[in-house]
């Protein structure tokens, strides 16, 4: 059974290459938003009197990093949907 | 009491706007594209601010300022779990969804795979999660009103069924979209005077607020405890659920196809994330408030498990009319959640079973709306039903089961399916059908059910070779999920599905090549 690939039968390296690229940026984002996440879970489950340190009056470790992962998750889709914008787009508009 | 009089009346004005806005919606919603993704036509701006009022439940705002009040930071435990997920959809799923599929997820699993099993499976994953979601939503719902408003449970659980079957029959997505905005924009703004009216008796300096919490019931409120999540590896469990479960949370997702294209997708993720971050800061910050200004013991005596924090706290800080306002932003936001997760369940039952798997692809466009006025019936029927017949029970557990089985069943099918060319359909059926019996399995077996429903006391289960004591399931059960999958792709040969990927790729990146194109891929459903 013929799988029909619209207008251009080969693979399209440019469109592969594409792909991979926006893959790996993908993957990086990706595991630095895990390893973010999962070193504050892990300090939250393993080591609490580290991550219930208290800095000063009114701050105790965990209050400063809660939302520094909060705020990194925000940066770092930032992050990416700049550079989809930028060059990721620009990419997909060479391959039209 | 004059509060509750007030509350009514805004709630009122929410009604009739909403009410308003689904008939204007109901006359523009014609075709199937209209009533599932509305038409594609809603803006990033719009959407981004519509996943937010689709995933910020009451749970977000009553709930968790809740427990900040008698648990202080450990609140934000589940603020963040909400939210790291979203990057994890912006990067790897949502740009692909929007490409690939039409409708739901399943679109993208079963793309290159057989039609029917994958479609089937991916609906049975679907609905577990929906079907949770929606009864802990409604039990909540009925008991949170009876709390905020004094109507009766029953009446409760009618109202929201009937009016959520409303927006959902009528207005479609179109109306459940602007639902969603009118009661995010509500639940932000709302937010947000709370936070702001908490911070004015503290010089405006969130360290005050938190240090006069510390004064008040000791410095345990600012560091980590052990009260809401017991259990080292149950932590980092509940972490993988609460952040690939949103990645794969079915209702979120479809809001991926209501926008215009891929790039538009991309955007409203961006939004979402920076509004649901800032309101979790600020229910941060009103969970605190209501700490010192309310009191924990207060709100504890208040009764509903100290879902009132955030309710008593507008009261103390802004009187009866902000405490009526706040009760009413609570009761949208109720609706525009079940709402959602129906149109969702509804779109999985037309076309990913009835379209797909029992008419195989070819349904006229009158038939596919008229199945899904009949599922949308159906789903909130059933939905009034479990809502009443789940009356006083404990069904907290079943919201982070729903977060489990999309995590478990859904994110490793829709991850693999998009990135690895070797994927084969019977890798993606079992892996969806191992990912959501074994959440069920495991967390039936887990002291979530034995000893908190069952009643039965630790000690007597403890020593059983079935015991689990894992009260989420995340840790097990998507691991082993993905090794079934992978496994299975390694064992079997499936020829088409590993030719299609490289159209898929392109597709991925250059959306569909006509614009009204089929996003089932009827040339390969025949394999």
């Amino acid at each position: 059974m013929n799988v029909v690939i619209p207008g251009n039968t080969d693979p399209a390296p440019s469109v592969s290459a594409l792909a991979r690229k926006r893959l790996i940026v993908a993957l990086v984002l990706s595991a630095a938003m895990i390893v973010i996440y999962f070193s504050f879970m892990g300090l939250f489950a393993f080591d609490k009197p580290l991550l219930g340190t208290i800095l000063m009056p009114g701050l105790s470790l965990c209050i400063v990093l809660g939302p520094l992962v909060i705020i990194s998750s925000f940066a770092l889709c930032l992050v990416y949907v700049l550079w989809a914008n930028r060059v990721f787009d620009a990419g997909i508009r060479n391959l039209r | 009491m004059g509060s509750s009089t007030l509350s009514i009346g805004f709630f009122f004005a929410f009604m009739a706007l909403t009410l308003a806005i689904t008939y204007w919606a109901a006359r523009r919603t014609r075709t199937t594209e209209h009533f599932f993704a509305a038409g594609g036509q809603v803006t990033p701006w719009q959407n981004g601010w519509a996943l937010a009022g689709d995933f910020l439940s009451a749970a977000a705002l009553l709930g968790i300022a809740g427990i900040v009040t008698s648990s202080g930071f450990d609140g934000m435990i589940y603020s963040i779990g909400w939210l790291v997920g979203w990057p994890i959809i912006l990067f790897l799923i949502v740009e692909p969804l929007r490409n690939v599929g039409r409708f739901t997820f399943a679109d993208v699993v079963a793309y290159r795979l057989r039609q029917r099993p994958v479609r089937l499976a991916g609906a049975v994953g679907t609905l577990a999660v929906i079907l949770f979601y929606l009864i802990a939503q409604m039990v909540a719902t009925g008991s949170l009103i009876k709390l905020l408003f004094g109507l009766p449970y029953t009446w409760s659980v009618v109202v929201v069924g009937s009016v959520m079957l409303v927006y959902v029959l009528f207005g479609g997505m179109l109306a459940t979209t602007w639902v969603q905005v009118v009661k995010a924009a509500l639940l932000m703004g709302g937010g947000i005077l709370l936070a702001v009216l908490v911070l004015t008796h503290f010089d405006m300096n969130p360290l005050k607020l938190f240090a006069a919490a510390s004064e008040k019931y000791g410095t345990k409120v600012l560091q980590p405890g052990s009260k809401v999540v017991s259990g080292q590896w149950d932590a980092i469990s509940l972490g993988l659920g609460l952040m690939f479960g949103t990645a794969a949370m079915p209702h979120v997702l479809m809001r991926a196809y209501t926008v215009k294209d891929a790039k538009a997708a991309r955007l409203s993720i961006l939004y979402a994330t920076g509004l649901i971050g800032v309101f979790h800061l600020m229910v941060f910050i009103i969970g605190f408030g209501a700490m010192v200004l309310v009191g924990a013991d207060a709100v504890a005596k208040a009764g509903g498990g100290g879902n009132m924090a955030a309710p008593l706290l507008a009261l103390a800080v802004g009187g009866n009319a902000f405490f009526g306002f706040i009760c009413a932003v609570a009761f949208a936001t109720m609706l525009a959640v079940v709402a959602g997760l129906t149109l969702s369940g509804v779109a999985t039952l037309c076309h990913d079973v009835w379209t797909n798997v029992i008419r195989n692809g070819s349904a006229s466009e009158a038939e596919q709306l008229k199945v899904a006025r009949v599922a949308t019936v159906m789903i909130s029927i059933f939905a009034i039903f479990l809502g009443i017949a789940f009356e006083g029970q404990n069904v907290a557990f079943m919201a982070g089961l729903a977060f489990s089985i999309a995590c478990a069943a859904n994110f490793p099918s829709l991850v693999l399916a998009i990135t690895w060319r070797r994927f084969t359909t019977p890798a993606a059926v079992a892996s969806i059908l191992v990912g959501t019996l074994s959440s069920l399995v495991l967390i039936y077996l887990s002291p979530t059910i034995q000893v908190d429903i069952l009643g039965k006391p630790p000690a007597a289960i403890e020593h059983q070779w079935w015991f689990v004591s894992l009260r989420n399931p995340a840790i097990v059960s998507m691991p082993l999920s993905f090794a079934v999958a992978i496994l299975l792709s390694l064992v079997t040969q499936e020829k088409n599905a590993n030719l299609a990927f490289d159209e898929m790729q392109r597709r991925i990146l250059l959306g569909p090549v006509q614009p009204n194109t089929s996003a089932q891929g009827h040339a390969k459903s025949a394999a």
